[in-house]
């Protein structure tokens, strides 16, 4: 297996996966965050959501 | 900067705090994306709090949930910080072609400035959107009429960043910008960009 980017590039990028057309980030609260640890965030982040494991925001509820 | 521009401008007719709900709606209207939706799923977020994904392969199964454009936030961040995270990816529907992260290269590069920008190349187009749709979002979430109020009660004393914060749901940590001389004058360049 290559490193946590070239996984997240992979799985970002291929035309047979996701093919992403923008990806953006949000940075955490370290600043040492190297691309390795934001690469593996993502990559864990798709395999949960893949998996299911995720909570929809419902954003009409959110903020009233 | 077409759209965002007229994105501004309809939320300084908002009171605070201004709804997620409402940005994303008007942003929608004015890019003419399909939907983007918002998903919590773990993320440590030392590392990482949320990210913008835009799907090109509309046979994948993220797609057939969420539809091509989603926002994904760490759980367990408080409201304030969900707010925020939020709007700032949804600022990147005004993303310029040039700005987006839509190749291994881009992506390569936008972790390497997140890492550390070298100075004699400058910042990368994606980082540099990234950079700006931080003042993008501050720009939404606070009208200018309500700011300018802020500024005044903030140098009499009368208020302080944490008042502030709790008035406008967004973070503590990113009310001195909106306090900040610069505030304006950077907005009013994005205003401009074409």
């Amino acid at each position: 297996m290559g490193t946590q980017v070239e996984l997240a590039t992979s799985r970002l990028f291929d035309k047979d996966a996701l093919a992403a057309t923008n990806i953006k980030l949000y940075p955490g609260t370290n600043r040492d965050t190297g691309a390795e640890q934001f690469a593996e965030q993502l990559n864990k982040a798709i395999s949960q959501i893949e998996a299911g494991d995720f909570d929809v925001v419902d954003l009409e509820e959110c903020d009233k | 900067m077409p759209g965002y521009k007229e994105l501004y401008e309809y939320c300084q007719t908002l009171e605070p705090k201004i709804s997620r709900n409402d940005i994303l709606n008007k942003a929608i209207e004015l890019t003419g994306v399909g939907t983007i939706k918002c998903t919590k799923t773990a993320l440590d977020i030392t590392k990482m709090r949320g990210f913008f994904l835009s799907v090109g392969n509309t046979q994948h199964s993220l797609v057939r949930v969420f539809g091509t454009n989603l926002i994904v936030l760490a759980r367990g961040m408080n409201e304030c910080w969900d707010r925020f995270i939020t709007v700032k990816e949804v600022m990147h529907l005004f993303d310029r072609h040039n700005e987006t992260t839509g190749t291994a290269e881009a992506f390569d590069r936008l972790l390497s400035d997140f890492e550390l920008l070298k100075p004699a190349q400058g910042p990368s187009p994606q980082y540099s959107s990234e950079l700006r749709s931080i003042w993008m979002a501050l720009g939404c979430l606070c009208p200018e009429k309500l700011r300018l109020e802020f500024v005044d009660q903030f140098n009499k004393g009368h208020i302080d960043h944490y008042g502030i914060a709790l008035k406008l749901k967004i973070p503590q940590q990113h009310v001195k910008y909106l306090l900040n001389d610069s505030f304006k004058p950077i907005i009013d360049t994005i205003l401009v960009m074409p």
